[in-house]
Order: structure tokens, then C-alpha cells, then sequence
């Protein structure tokens, strides 16, 4: 994979995330909803790089969410990157069984994928401020809440996701994927 | 970028990481977040501008008034680190608007509380009558103390019996010179308490139901993980629906000395156990607080030990 191009495609994804977020947010939903196009882009790679790309490219577009949403966050750093790789790991077991080229694949393995990522990030953060461990507990955190959150964002992202492979199938040649697999 | 090793000691890294306090995380990481945050400033605020543009008031996180919205997009083609500093300082305060407000809540929970006792007790003026405790007997149907005080110190029934600080029960029944108490640890005794720090120092409370330990050493609730509640804090009284004789309201019943994850659900609550400040089967001399109009109407004399 062309390393170059997932840095740019990485940063395009942050930055229409988080700075589009106000307007791809559902009106009047709680805190928000609003798609994550850092995970469709990881299922993407997922879903054409190879194993070991895959996982690294999950574990760097994680931590990269994790570092930028760091300062808003106090320096909470780590959650994602695991969560993104699991991400990556759980369509590797899974892509041998769709057919890639359709559209509806990317945002099937988004919602199923991302269902694992959020799991582990939401376990990663309820972990904190359980007794043995040194983080305190965030503040505010309700477990319940950020699961309802993340499973609509979820839905939201699988939908977007399903329309995206008429963008990214015309970039394909960019990424260098292994074009035997 | 290959191998499974140097990929497995990163998500250990990461994993450890993930669980550091804030704090070490973000003095660890210091220079990549901000690095990042760098990076990312051109394009982000730039999609942000044409996003508040779009669909004005909507952002994620607090929804910003017009006046800002208009300043910070002029700032923003001028000084995108400006722009930002402003949206910072907009959202820092826009936090301690929101401390303000709790503790305001917070406070006027324990207005309305006072309030209530002092309705409760009316202009009554408080006796505070010394007694020594004679005998005390423990087991799994009642808790009870004997008191070496009883009618004719103006005890009655009903009445709340302190140590020091600490709520020990209320009385339940009165003899000419004796009384008896029952322990707020006896057995199927369940009670509400706000659980708080013990100087006030910060805006948080959270109000939950208590029920006794098996071994009647404290009492047990389990609240939301994300309660916030910590070891030492105490553990008040509430009393709404006037269970406990009035001057029990509000009146201290422990401290949290154990918050751990014993419960059936380890990832959404926690367990807070609060014990009791002195040890209520071990005490030797207690207080008995009497309203004086109480003791007359009920005991029928007014002797006592004043």
C-alpha cells in the first residue's frame, strides 16, 4: 500500500470528521451523531491491503483520532488506536466471505467491524477508575450512553460508508493494493 | 511495515498506555498531541468555517451564540490559532458555567433539606441529654443499645440518638430510667444518604439507597461506574418521606471506607460501602436529642439531667 496516499487520506478523514461533524450531524440527536470517516477509511484498507498493512494502518488512523482528540480530551490516548485495529483485524477474519467490489460491502463491514471497534474502546474507557488500576474514572462517563451514541454513529457511518466505493473504487489505482489475492 | 512482534508491542504499549491517568498520558504525549492538533488546524477549521456556514449553532459540543460564531469566523481568515484560542476559552468557560450550576443545584438540594428539618422542628429548642449505654445486644433479627436514661431524663420514643458526629439510631422504647435504641445498622434497615467530599470542597453529590451489611459493620449501595464518589467521602442522611425522627435528617451515617467492582456488574457500577464513623456496638456514653416540647407532650414530665 502506498503509505503516502493513506497519510492524505487519513488526514482528509480527521479533517471532514471533526469539521464537518456540526453539519453531518443528525438534527436534534444526542451529542450529536455524526459519521466516522476514519473508520470507513480503515475498513476500506481493511478490506483491500494486506494483513499486516491492514492491522498497522488501523492501529496509526486510531491513534491518530486518539492524538487529535487528545487535547480536548485531557491526553487520553489509546483507546482508539486499539479499538481501530480490532476494527481492522475483525473484517480481515471477515472479507474472505463478501465480494469487495460492491458498494454495499464497505458499509456492511463498517457497521459489523466498527461494532467490535466500539466495544473494545468502550471497554478500554470503563476499564479507567476500576479499583487495581491508576486512571480515574472520566468524568461523566456512562457506559449505557456511549453505547446507544456509538451504535447510532454506526448505523449513520454504514450508511455513508455504503455510498462512498463510488468515490473510492475511482482511486484504487493510488493505493497500490496487491492486486493478487 | 510487517511482523507481528513489533505490531503486538505496540497495542501492549497502547494498552498500557490507554490506561494511564490523564495527567501522565498528556504530559507523555504532550509534543504528538500537539503536533497533531498543529497539523490538523488548517483543514479542520477550515470544513468547521464552512460547516458553521452551512448550518450555524450546530457544531459538535456546545452550540456557539451568533456574536461568536460571527467573531470567530472573521478570526479565523486572520488567525486560525486565535479563532481557536477563542473557541477554547468559550468552552473552558462554558465548563465552569456548568460547575457553578451543579453545586448551585447541589446547594439548594441542602437548602431545601435544612429547611425541611427546621420546619420539622419548628421553634422547638433542641435538649441534648447525656446517657450512658448499659448493655447492648447484637444478632440477626435486631440491633439495639440500652440506654441508662429514660422518661424521667425527658427520653421518648422516637427520638434521634447520636455520637459525636455520627447518627446511631432512634430511640424505640422508654422506661421510667431506661430506654432502648435501635441501631441505624440493624438488620433490613435501608436508608437513603448523599454521599459527598467532607469539606465541601467540590460540587459533587450523588444521593443513593443504602441497605445494611450482613455483619451490620456498615452499609452498602451500588452506583454507576462513573459516580462521583470516592473514599472518605460521608455519607448524610436524606430523609424525604420522614422515616427517621427530624433531627436525624441530614445527620452524618458514615464514611465511604471501600469502593470496589464486587458487584454483578462489574463494567456499570461500582460498590460503595460506608461505615460508620465509631463503632456502634462499642460505644460507651451517646446523646439523645430531645425537642423539648416533644419530651413534655410525650414523656409527661420534664425532669431530665440539666
Amino acid at each position: 500500500m502506498n503509505w503516502a496516499v493513506f497519510g492524505l487520506a487519513l488526514y482528509l478523514a480527521l479533517a471532514i470528521e471533526r469539521g464537518l461533524a456540526g453539519l453531518l450531524a443528525i438534527p436534534d440527536s444526542v451529542s450529536g451523531v455524526s459519521p466516522s470517516f476514519v473508520l470507513i477509511l480503515v475498513t476500506w484498507v481493511a478490506l483491500q491491503a494486506s494483513s499486516s498493512t491492514s492491522l498497522w494502518a488501523g492501529l496509526i488512523a486510531g491513534l491518530a483520532v486518539d492524538l487529535v482528540a487528545g487535547a480536548d480530551s485531557g491526553g487520553l490516548v489509546g483507546a482508539h488506536a486499539l479499538g481501530y485495529a480490532l476494527v481492522a483485524f475483525a473484517v480481515l477474519q471477515m472479507r474472505g466471505m463478501v465480494y469487495r467490489q460492491s458498494g454495499l460491502t464497505l458499509g456492511v463491514m463498517t457497521f459489523l467491524g466498527g461494532l467490535f471497534g466500539h466495544l473494545a474502546i468502550v471497554l478500554v474507557l470503563s476499564l479507567r477508575g476500576m479499583p487495581l488500576l491508576p486512571a480515574e474514572a472520566l468524568a461523566g462517563w456512562d457506559t449505557t450512553d456511549q453505547l446507544a451514541r456509538r451504535f447510532a454513529e454506526l448505523i449513520y457511518t454504514g450508511v455513508v460508508a455504503s455510498i462512498l466505493p463510488l468515490v473510492l473504487s475511482r482511486t484504487l489505482v493510488w493505493w497500490g493494493f496487491p492486486t493478487k489475492r | 511495515m510487517s511482523g507481528r512482534r513489533p505490531l503486538g508491542l505496540t497495542l501492549v504499549a497502547l494498552a498500557l498506555l490507554s490506561q494511564m491517568p490523564a495527567g501522565w498520558s498528556g504530559w507523555l504525549m504532550y509534543v504528538p498531541i500537539e503536533a497533531c492538533r498543529f497539523v490538523m488546524i488548517p483543514g479542520e477549521s477550515t470544513l468547521r468555517q464552512v460547516s458553521l456556514t452551512l448550518r450555524p449553532g450546530t457544531q459538535r459540543g456546545p452550540a456557539l451564540p451568533p456574536d461568536i460564531v460571527a467573531r470567530l469566523a472573521e478570526l479565523n481568515d486572520q488567525d486560525p490559532a486565535a479563532a481557536r484560542d477563542l473557541y477554547d476559552n468559550f468552552l473552558a468557560l462554558k465548563a465552569r458555567n456548568e460547575r457553578l450550576t451543579n453545586r448551585v443545584a447541589a446547594l439548594e438540594e441542602e437548602i431545601a433539606q435544612l429547611s425541611r428539618v427546621r420546619e420539622g422542628l419548628g421553634d422547638r429548642p433542641l435538649r441534648y441529654i447525656r446517657a450512658r449505654v448499659t448493655s447492648e445486644r447484637g444478632g440477626p433479627v435486631e440491633r439495639t443499645l440500652t440506654l441508662d436514661r429514660g422518661r424521667a431524663s425527658g427520653v421518648a420514643e422516637r427520638q434521634t440518638v447520636v455520637a459525636g458526629a455520627n447518627l446511631v439510631g432512634e430511640v424505640i422504647e422508654v422506661t421510667g430510667r431506661t430506654s432502648e435504641v435501635r441501631l441505624i445498622t440493624a438488620p433490613g434497615t435501608t436508608l437513603r444518604a448523599r454521599l459527598g467530599p467532607a469539606d465541601a470542597s467540590e460540587p459533587r453529590s450523588v444521593v443513593e439507597q443504602f441497605a445494611v451489611l450482613d455483619d451490620g459493620s456498615g452499609f452498602v449501595t451500588e452506583v454507576a461506574i462513573g459516580a462521583p464518589v470516592r473514599e472518605g467521602d460521608l455519607a448524610h442522611l436524606v430523609d424525604d418521606l420522614g422515616r427517621w425522627p427530624t433531627a436525624a435528617d441530614g445527620r452524618v451515617i458514615g464514611v465511604v471506607t471501600t469502593i470496589d467492582d464486587r458487584t454483578d456488574q462489574p463494567v456499570q457500577l461500582k460498590r460503595v460501602v460506608v461505615t460508620p464513623l465509631r463503632d456502634l456496638t462499642r460505644l460507651a456514653r451517646v446523646t439523645v436529642i430531645a425537642e423539648v416540647g416533644q419530651a413534655i407532650d410525650e414523656g409527661g414530665s420534664e425532669g431530665g439531667d440539666r
